[in-house]
């Protein structure tokens, strides 16, 4: 039972600060609503916030290669948008991108260029699509896929912790439940989710399942401004059969972002995140295990972005 | 609308200013070893002798790359579990110093009292920027002030696809010399304690650092059986849940203990002084004395002074050898002890070895080995005045002491490794004394 009363408490605390800051957003239109709804179905319209242009990035981050910084230069998609009279909710987000910079701080540091790729999409029912309120389901699924290769002739002075020189694939498939406030212009939802993870670890460059669990907060204002946040934690375990040893991973993340639209084309965002891997290992034949702490992985990335959208 | 907008930007930079500095207060790993603080080192079990090494049935599978983890020592070297239990040695101590080749350290032991360790080539010389060949060379001074690059990326343009003719252009480049400074070699008069270790007990002409690259790979090579995910020095780091010989030791109820005054283990794993198993010098020689050694001893001299790492005067290096050496052999373990003395890599110093490849080492991607490097095997159960063939890389140390203890392979590299075992005598009868040692030299730093 321990560890389920902060998981619901933060669900709760979640759920209240979403209650206040949709009172603080539009009090206007929360409070006549159950009335109205009563009598006539409102003419509540759409929900629709959307960008479709050229992004660019820059992102510091520390961890097991040191300290890296890369940018990027491509185009992105996203969105999020509500239809069938407010029934559906559906975000997605789709990018490709020319990547470059230095992963790691490895000496003698060198640059390296490739690419990078990602699709994150995700699908809510709302269960009560004529309220302002109504309760969530989601289900979604994301990929991001990253390509590096050093630009000079020094070929093999990154760490193959860093996934220089292969494809590194991350990706999830996640469901939820939680609840969806839709406002004229404004949408926040507000969601507690389960999801199976595949990403890579220091020992195992090819990746590890996860099983993980965690909550998301994400704010919108049509064009205007976002707020996202994310908080996972969840488990791998891994067997290396010749040592007759096992590993459990335990990873914990939390993400969170905020981008704010600088007249009709222009945004900016900042993003930050930190993940931490511990593992416990354990050598079954002589009841020894030992608990370890990788170096948690931090990233900040400035971006910016420019739309092509004829609005 | 603008206030907020305002707000928001303030806030984000806010937010910017945090998150780098949190990012800059870079946090580190922990290994989870700190159980080697609390364990006692097992009584060691009564001295034997007589143990027959014989034939070795098992070389064959172990050149083919046969065996992976997990493999017994027994069974990779053919030998019975317990002929390996009454092994008198108990105590292995590691002292890994810095970047220097076997050729540059050791070039005329063939003419110094050891003809059986294979001889320079008359004939072998590397091109430097004007195309004039250049031959090793006497170097006099034993402080050399240039310390020629030597991660993956200059080992490769060194070792040149066998051809080992590429060091003096690659040191040129990464000195800003012409480079001839690659092919200096010392003579038994500047380092005659070295070169008397050398001609007095075993060493192998055929020890090869583990991967062609840097410090951290090639010490995470003795530790973890493989690069553990690192290709050049730097601030990268084996992911500490990487499985470790400390670990197999710990496991079977045997320790270990890292000393140094200066960075532990030379820096390959960030750990620090303080840190669980990490101890002052001192200690170590202090255990010799007391008879009280871990079953395996990392020791490692203060960077670029006593660990031989240039510009480190190699005399100082040789003292500093010659202290542990005679602590050891006024110690009551001195009969329980195998001293490994040896060099992480080559430090972009040249030698006329090609590299043969290694077994692949679990994950790894890398079975490129570097440049060969000295090494020796202090002990009274050492072959005296042998010259050891065999071709192996610092695996072959993480072998012994799996050996010695009964711990499985770690990787493949480590499982078809040899244990440096034809560089010991474990007969009965022999005598265990040794000849007095000379002094280490002094006077070949320059004024």
């Amino acid at each position: 039972m321990g560890p389920r009363v902060p998981l619901l408490a933060g669900v709760r605390a979640l759920l209240a600060g979403a209650v206040v800051l949709a009172l603080a957003l539009g009090p206007g239109e929360v409070a006549p609503r159950a009335a109205a709804a009563d009598l006539e179905p409102p003419a509540l319209p759409e929900f629709s916030s959307t960008f479709g242009g050229l992004t660019s990035d820059v992102a510091l981050r520390s961890g097991q290669t040191g300290y890296g910084a890369l940018a990027e230069l491509g185009a992105r998609w996203l969105g999020t948008e509500s239809f069938r009279v407010r029934a559906w909710l559906i975000r997605w987000d789709l990018g490709a991108a020319a990547r470059g910079g230095v992963p790691g701080s490895v000496l003698p540091v060198t640059a390296s260029l490739g690419g990078r790729a990602h699709v994150d999409a995700e699908a809510g029912r709302r269960l009560e699509p004529a309220r302002p309120w109504s309760a969530l389901v989601i289900a979604g699924a994301a990929t991001d896929a990253e390509w590096l290769a050093p630009t000079s002739s020094r070929s093999a002075t990154l760490s193959d912790l860093n996934g220089t020189e292969r494809v590194s694939v991350t990706g999830r498939v996640r469901a939820g439940l939680g609840a969806s406030w839709l406002g004229p212009g404004k949408a926040l939802t507000a969601i507690a989710f389960l999801q199976e993870a595949h990403r890579p670890t220091g020992l195992s460059p090819a990746g590890l399942m996860f099983t993980e669990g965690g909550v998301g907060l994400r704010l919108e204002l049509a064009r205007a401004f976002s707020l996202r946040t994310d908080a996972t934690w969840g488990t791998a375990l891994s067997r290396q059969a010749g040592l007759g040893l096992s590993d459990r991973t335990t990873h914990v993340e939390v993400r969170g972002g905020a981008s704010v639209w600088l007249g009709r084309r222009f945004w900016i965002g900042l993003d930050g995140s930190a993940a931490r891997d511990t593992d416990r290992v354990s050598y079954p034949v002589s009841h020894t295990f030992y608990s370890t702490t990788s170096t948690p992985e931090l990233a900040v990335t400035f971006s910016a972005g420019y739309s092509l959208d004829r609005r | 609308m603008k206030i907020v907008r305002t707000c928001t930007a303030c806030s984000l930079a806010v937010l910017a200013a945090a998150i780098v500095a949190a990012a800059c207060a870079r946090a580190r790993a922990s290994w989870g070893l700190d159980a080697i603080d609390r364990m006692a080192t097992p009584p060691d079990p009564p001295l034997a002798c007589g143990v027959e090494l014989g034939a070795d049935p098992a070389a064959a599978m172990r050149a083919a790359c046969a065996y992976g983890p997990g493999a017994p020592a027994s069974e990779t070297l053919g030998l019975d579990p317990s002929a390996l239990a009454t092994v008198p040695v108990r105590h292995v101590i590691v002292l890994m110093k810095e970047n220097r080749s076997f050729d540059h350290l050791l070039g005329w032991l063939h003419d110094r009292g050891q003809p059986g360790v294979e001889q320079v080539p008359a004939t072998w010389a590397n091109p430097d920027g004007t195309g004039a060949a250049v031959a090793p060379f006497h170097e006099t001074s034993t402080c050399v002030p240039w310390d020629p690059g030597h991660q993956s990326a200059d080992l490769a343009a060194g070792i040149d696809g066998g051809r080992m003719d590429g060091f003096v252009l690659r040191a040129a480049f990464t000195t800003g010399t012409d480079g001839h400074v690659a092919m200096a070699a010392h003579d038994a008069p500047d380092l005659p304690f070295y070169y008397w270790l050398a001609a007095t007990f075993a060493v192998s002409d055929r020890h090869f650092a583990p991967m062609a690259s840097g410090t951290f790979p090639n010490r995470n090579f003795l530790l973890f059986g493989s690069n553990a995910g690192v290709v050049d020095t730097g601030n990268v780091y084996p992911p500490p849940n990487t499985p470790s010989l400390l670990q197999l030791l710990m496991n079977a109820g045997y320790t270990w203990g890292v000393y140094t005054d200066g960075t532990p283990l030379s820096g390959a794993l960030g750990w620090r002084q303080g840190d669980p198993g990490v101890h002052p010098m001192q200690a170590f020689l202090d255990a010799l004395d007391h008879g009280t050694l871990p079953n395996v001893a990392f020791v490692d001299g203060i960077d670029n002074v006593e660990d031989d790492h240039p510009p480190a005067d190699l005399q100082r290096g040789e003292t500093w050898v010659r202290t542990v050496y005679e602590h050891a052999l006024a110690s009551p373990q001195w009969l329980r002890l195998a001293i490994i003395w040896t060099y992480d890599e080559a430090g972009g110093f040249a030698d006329h070895v090609p590299p043969p490849p290694g077994c692949p080492a679990g994950a790894s991607e890398f079975t490129d080995r570097g440049p060969r490097v000295p090494l020796v095997v202090v002990s009274p159960w050492a072959r005296r005045g042998y010259a050891s063939h065999v071709e192996h890389d610092h695996t072959a140390i993480t072998r012994l002491a799996e050996a010695l203890f009964g711990l499985p392979a770690l990787t493949g590299r480590d499982a078809n490794s040899d244990a440096l075992l034809d560089l010991f005598d474990f007969s009965c009868g022999r005598d265990l004394t040794v000849p007095p040692a000379p002094a280490a030299g002094t006077g070949a730093c320059g004024p």
